[in-house]
């Protein structure tokens, strides 16, 4: 997958996924696999719905952490790699 | 229920395991190992039935029988233990769907128990003899059913179970050694009965630090621990495959990882930690 800022990244819909302290836990039944994301991690996650892309994404990491546009679009573009390698995207 | 000279019952989770097991050299393995949970006079009928023999064509050939499964042979005694209470255990979850049955070693101090979860082979067993000897009692070093109504964990009281002798104190005379594994009968070790279960810790070994670390984890993290350690998860939520009831376990848990590489300060400072908690 390649991963730039235009693209619109979709999580799976047969993740199960339970929010705990705004932390979510990402099981992966296919794979047997839970995974647990911290807070931006699993904010990400909830925005990775095929409509926003990553771009935008960043921009609501900013406005909910408060942090650079800079440093949001790195942490976002990390967190799309990391799903991805997960297996927690759809690929088109 | 009638018994015979050769029967031994045991009362396990309140199921009742009934071995009928005619060599008397491997009864005495038998009690030497589940002794803690033999009765005399079950309540009810028996739930799980063994039949256990010499091979009559190869008289070191040791056969495990289960009405309703299938034969496990072995000449080794270890195996026999690991290959019987590996047999039983699954039944018992099968028996006890109402149980979450966790991987974990589990004690209790001054009416409080723990787990301590950790992988197999990495010191579950010998941090619960260390335990054992500086204060702790017993429930159980492999397997740890939650009532997840109450909150409280059933003893599963075999003989502790150690890959190599320990670092620290003494085992006892009546230990029983095999080509694979130490045992130690119950009868040496001070035992609890069932307990609130209040912590769960979550060990590593840790070779490169000087002192155990205690470190606090949330909610999230100990759900997922317990969920990866869990044996009979899915037998827990139809719609979420056991997740909700992970969370709910781990909610009500003060969780920690605890990093160790010497028994006896990891004691000392577990201890503090539980007589700080409620």
């Amino acid at each position: 997958m390649n991963i730039d800022h235009s693209l619109k990244p979709q999580v799976k819909q047969d993740l199960l996924t339970r929010s705990v302290d705004g932390e979510l836990l990402v099981l992966d039944n296919k794979e047997a696999e839970i995974h647990q994301l911290n807070l931006s991690a699993s904010f990400i996650f909830n925005k990775c719905d095929g409509a926003l892309s990553v771009d935008s994404i960043a921009q609501s990491l900013t406005d909910e952490f408060d942090i650079s546009l800079d440093k949001a679009l790195q942490d976002v573009l990390n967190a799309v790699r990391s799903f991805s390698d997960k297996g927690f995207l759809l690929e088109d | 229920m009638m018994k015979n000279q050769h029967q031994i019952i045991f009362s396990i989770f309140k199921c009742i395991v009934v071995v009928n097991c005619v060599p008397s050299k491997l009864r005495v393995v038998l009690l030497k190992i589940f002794g803690a949970m033999q009765v005399t006079d079950p309540s009810k009928s028996a739930d799980i039935i063994f039949h256990i023999e010499y091979s009559t064509s190869d008289t070191n050939q040791i056969i495990i029988s289960r009405e309703g499964g299938n034969d496990l042979i072995t000449n080794d005694i270890g195996e026999f233990i690991f290959l019987f209470e590996k047999d039983m255990t699954i039944e018992l979850q099968k028996l006890r769907p109402d149980l979450l049955f966790i991987h974990s070693a589990a004690l209790e101090y001054k009416g409080k128990a723990l787990l301590l979860v950790a992988p197999s082979g990495t010191g579950k067993s010998t941090t619960s003899w260390a335990m054992i000897n500086s204060g702790f009692n017993y429930l159980s070093d492999e397997l740890a059913p939650i009532d997840i109504t109450t909150m409280s964990i059933h003893p599963y009281q075999h003989a502790l179970c150690l890959k190599a002798k320990p670092p620290v104190f003494e085992l006892p005379e009546n230990t029983l050694f095999t080509s694979q594994t130490i045992h130690v009968p119950c009868d040496s070790l001070h035992l609890a009965e069932l307990t609130t279960i209040k912590a769960v810790f979550y060990l590593e070994y840790a070779a490169d630090i000087n002192e155990p670390e205690i470190i606090p984890i949330n909610t999230a993290e100990s759900a997922a621990n317990l969920f990866a350690n869990s044996l009979n998860i899915l037998a827990h939520g139809e719609n979420d495959s056991g997740l909700g009831i992970a969370i709910k376990v781990a909610s009500q848990l003060n969780s920690y990882k605890l990093k160790s590489n010497d028994l006896e300060k990891t004691c000392k400072e577990v201890k503090l930690l539980m007589n700080s908690i409620d």
